[in-house]
């Protein structure tokens, strides 16, 4: 329930911050635009596009259900970079790292002890 | 180059095992292969090979994000969990509701992949929600 009260009250606090000062008086006009430029990517033109590296928010909500039952491991990312911690069994090495390379970061270090 | 010769052997059992939309670029110093496996086993025999050339993964060189493909939707899948039974929960997050459990090696039939992490499922018991890709292998 938490969860979702939180975007609520974002989303109200965003609708009354535009919508309510329309109500306060016709004499104030908006005086701010917002602009939206889109950049384009400066991809050489290869073949091949260049490797999508998710952000460290996304990163961490993926190794949060990637490392769920992994007690003993802990994994950061930063800048796209994943880094393991902890212990782990190696006959379960290769599901945590395959459920963690998924997360579409940029590198993983792995600095396990792998009992 | 010097990476794509390291896993030359990885590559290639990924071309031999039918992986689609496969993709192996080299960025920053890491090795990034990316495709769709036709089955869980492709996958795990991937992996097993990355094993081999680099033992318990150490160097960090190399991403490899084969999964099993949304075209796998409709086929079984087996759940590989070390022991434990699988959640089947109301979204594909592992803070929502659970709503059901797929038991340890029992089979789930795959009806759409919601992203890299989680697969809308049915159980064997018929309950229909979200589990998590990391421990269904699809046949």
């Amino acid at each position: 329930m938490k969860r979702i009260m939180l975007p609520l009250s974002l989303a109200f606090c965003l609708f009354a911050g535009t919508a309510l000062p329309s109500c306060k008086g016709k004499e104030k006009k908006a005086e701010t635009t917002t602009t939206t430029t889109t950049t384009a990517p400066q991809t050489d033109q290869t073949y091949q596009s260049p490797v999508q590296v998710s952000g460290d928010q996304q990163i961490t909500e993926s190794l949060r259900t990637a490392t769920k039952d992994f007690p003993g491991v802990t994994a950061t990312a930063n800048n796209g970079e994943v880094t393991l911690t902890g212990t782990v069994e190696r006959d379960r090495l290769t599901t945590l790292m395959q459920a963690v390379q998924a997360a579409h970061p940029g590198k993983v270090n792995n600095q396990l002890t792998i009992k | 180059m010097a990476l794509q010769d390291k896993y030359s052997a990885l590559v290639q059992a990924a071309q031999q095992a039918g992986v689609r939309n496969l993709q192996v670029r080299e960025q920053n110093s890491v090795l990034y292969i990316d495709g769709e496996a036709p089955t869980g086993q492709v996958k795990d025999q991937l992996w097993s090979v990355y094993n081999s050339i680099d033992p318990d993964y150490r160097s960090g060189d190399l991403i490899l994000n084969v999964n099993v493909g949304a075209d796998a939707a409709g086929k079984r899948a087996r759940v590989t969990t070390q022991e434990s039974n699988l959640n089947v929960r109301k979204g594909p997050g592992t803070d929502q509701e659970i709503i059901g459990k797929a038991a340890h090696e029992d089979y789930v039939t795959l009806i759409s992949k919601a992203n890299e992490q989680w697969w809308l499922v049915r159980t064997s018991s018929g309950v229909e929600g979200y589990a998590a890709a990391q421990y269904l292998s699809a046949e």
